[in-house]
């Protein structure tokens, strides 16, 4: 218990210190802009703004783009209540009921109370990953190399089996990811691999090229659509619930905390499915179901709770394993590998200041997020009445100038654009790009103990396979490729909740 | 429908399997594989090479006996690309590129933005040059004031004659 104190206070030190908490500041404001804005979502903020952390001590700069991630969130449920457009994916469920509720006049209310489940949902998901995360890094310091090797290839075949593209598809990404990591100079020969003599592919692909490519300059260009949105005005007044609005509301904020917990801290799943088992669930416990997508406030708070909750325990695996369960987790996580720190069980014991800076300034950047959501939800209001044609090309300018800040290097830029038809082209042929993303961030950590697994039992394939770690690990492997097959298959898809949206829309 | 479902499956098999069998092609050539007791640099690289060759071998195979129904999954229909949005985006990134080491932060910025404004079709010229110029401002502010990020923000005209 005194360590938890101990540890809670050093990580105030760290999160509301001035530079802590400008940086948080920071990272929830940009996360609410561009989840407010349609079709950006966390995935290209973290992105976009990734460069910019190479000028920030490793500690502010991983506030800044935790903040971004659980920040957009919070935005995109915005844009789903007043527009029926997810501004992220995570927020397609609210649409569905918050829509119609804004329709109905009560706009105010679905904002108010989703921000209220969304603050719940995350105060319970700091908690806990507050009380687990030292329990399993500690649990985990004596993994060897055949148990992280089985936890990565765990992190990407799940991301791969929860990819709406087939299986094949996403496989194949995460190959090639792979590959695309082990480029440049070979630290253990120094042999030169897959750089064509080419001079700026000495040191590797750079992060920020993929990441910008992939997600920033691609999702541009999908979304660079010439639409000015007709938004209602949102009073204070307007945001009070009734009391029987808020006596609906607590049992599902509770379920769906409890369902974006667990869902959250496995690989691959995260917040975007558990909203959706969240909301098949109130409406599966519901005493009138005919309610749903008509503006029941369940639909609602449930799928936020569960969104938020998810948001935080996410970073569990990541912060204690160094496994991230998903590509905004990869980024995070690239993030630490760049400032020269090894992610795993011993970082919460090597680096306590960055990791319990990090957790403590979660409660602070869910506080501020309230702050943005109630008394200034005008703001947002008027973000969207901006059309996007004024606001895209500023930040394909960031891109550009984010890019080149990193190594100072024309060549990046080049490469950006040879990324970005990459891209483009992988979304046209539904080759989804989140899995090459993690395929690159764990390639190089991947080949590492590959290598030294067989180093150490003589040659010997079996050693990949051995102790209860592994064995579990593996059959958690099959287990979820079989509930992929499953889901895939006639019944699977009669009970998968996926097929709620569909029936719903 | 159906016709063009199997097109693109068997496009996308292929590709994987010839990305599979560049990748394959260019360890066993250029780099040493090295023993199962101690891989070589190419012998991981080679190892996903031959995933890839099987993915795609596997998936090809599938779809040419025909037998797989398609996954519901797959049927989400490709995003629109608008090809005007996408070459616009590219020149405005090469425009940035090109004009940074001649020019300078501030035009390569405003003339990327000038261009990515051309995004929007009703937007008048005075509104493009502000935002252009705006933007400009905004990046020497937020990279070189902020960050110094060490790059000079006009050095036109006297390095561009050099």
């Amino acid at each position: 218990m005194n360590d938890m104190l101990s540890n809670i206070l050093l990580g105030l030190s760290v999160a509301a210190s001035p530079e802590g908490l400008m940086y948080c500041t920071l990272g929830v404001f940009v996360g609410m802009v561009v989840g407010v804005l349609p079709g950006l979502g966390a995935l290209a903020a973290i992105s976009i703004l990734y460069p910019i952390t190479f000028h920030v001590a490793p500690q502010f700069a991983l506030i800044m783009l935790a903040g971004i991630y659980y920040g957009t969130s919070y935005g995109g449920k915005t844009t789903a209540i007043l527009l029926n457009v997810p501004g992220t994916t995570d927020a397609a469920v609210v649409c569905l009921d918050g829509h119609p509720m804004a329709k109905q006049g009560r706009a105010g209310v679905a904002l108010f109370m989703s921000t209220l489940a969304a603050f719940k949902g995350a105060a319970i998901g700091i908690v806990i990953v507050m009380l687990f995360s030292p329990v399993i890094a500690s649990a985990a310091l004596s993994f060897g190399s055949p148990e992280y090797f089985a936890l990565m290839a765990m992190g990407l075949l799940a991301t791969t089996a929860m990819s709406d593209s087939g299986p094949s598809k996403s496989i194949a990404m995460v190959l090639l990811g792979i590959v695309i990591g082990l480029a440049g100079t070979d630290v253990n020969s120094g042999v030169e691999r897959f750089t064509f003599g080419l001079t700026s592919l000495q040191d590797g692909v750079s992060m920020v090229v993929i990441a910008m490519g992939l997600f920033g300059v691609a999702e541009i260009v999908f979304s660079f659509a010439n639409t000015r949105a007709v938004v209602q005005n949102i009073s204070m007044r307007s945001m009070l619930p009734t009391r029987d609005d808020l006596r609906r509301s607590i049992a599902p904020m509770l379920r769906g905390t409890a369902i974006g917990a667990f869902f959250g801290a496995l690989p691959g799943t995260g917040s975007t499915v558990s909203t959706f088992i969240s909301y098949g669930a109130e409406r599966k416990v519901s005493k009138t179901p005919e309610r749903f997508g008509k503006g029941a406030i369940e639909g609602v708070v449930g799928p936020e709770a569960a969104a938020n909750s998810a948001d935080m325990t996410a970073f569990i695996p990541t912060l204690t394993l160094g496994v991230p369960g998903s590509t905004s987790m990869a980024l995070i996580l690239s993030l630490l590998v760049m400032h020269g720190m090894t992610p795993g069980p011993r970082l919460i014991t090597d680096h306590a200041d960055l990791v319990w800076g990090l957790i403590m300034s979660f409660w602070i950047g869910n506080i501020l997020l309230c702050v943005f959501n109630i008394p200034m939800i005008g703001v947002w209001v008027r973000l969207l009445r901006i059309p996007s044609p004024y606001l895209y090309p500023l930040i394909l300018m960031f891109i550009c100038i984010g890019t080149y800040s990193v190594r100072m290097h024309l060549g990046d830029v080049w490469m950006v654009i040879v990324a970005s038809l990459f891209g483009v082209a992988a979304r046209l042929a539904n080759f989804p790009a989140g899995p090459l993303l993690l395929g690159y961030v764990l390639g190089p950590m991947m080949e590492e103990h590959f290598r030294r697994t067989l180093l150490l039992s003589r040659g010997d394939l079996s050693a990949f396979f051995q102790g209860p770690i592994c064995l579990t690990i593996y059959t958690a492997v099959i287990l979820l490729f079989g509930f992929k097959l499953f889901r895939l298959s006639p019944l699977g898809r009669r009970m998968f909740p996926k097929r709620i949206l569909d029936e719903s829309l | 429908m159906k016709a063009t479902h199997h097109k693109t499956d068997l496009l996308s098999g292929a590709s994987i399997l010839a990305v599979g069998l560049a990748i394959s092609a260019y360890c066993m050539a250029n780099l040493e594989r090295g023993t199962l007791v101690e891989p070589g640099p190419g012998g991981f690289p080679l190892v996903l090479g031959l995933l890839l060759v099987l993915n795609g071998a596997i998936s090809l195979t599938l779809t040419l006996i025909g037998g797989r129904r398609r996954a519901p999954a797959d049927d989400a229909p490709a995003q629109g690309l608008n090809l005007r949005v996408l070459g616009l985006v590219v020149v405005s990134i090469a425009a940035f590129g090109l004009a940074l080491e001649s020019f300078g932060l501030f035009p390569a910025c405003f003339v990327s933005v000038l261009i990515a404004s051309f995004v929007a079709k009703d937007m008048g010229a005075a509104k493009r040059l502000i935002a252009a110029t705006g933007a400009g401002l905004l990046a020497v502010v937020i990279f070189s004031m902020l960050l110094s990020v060490p790059v000079d923000i006009v050095t036109w005209p006297m390095e561009a004659f050099k």
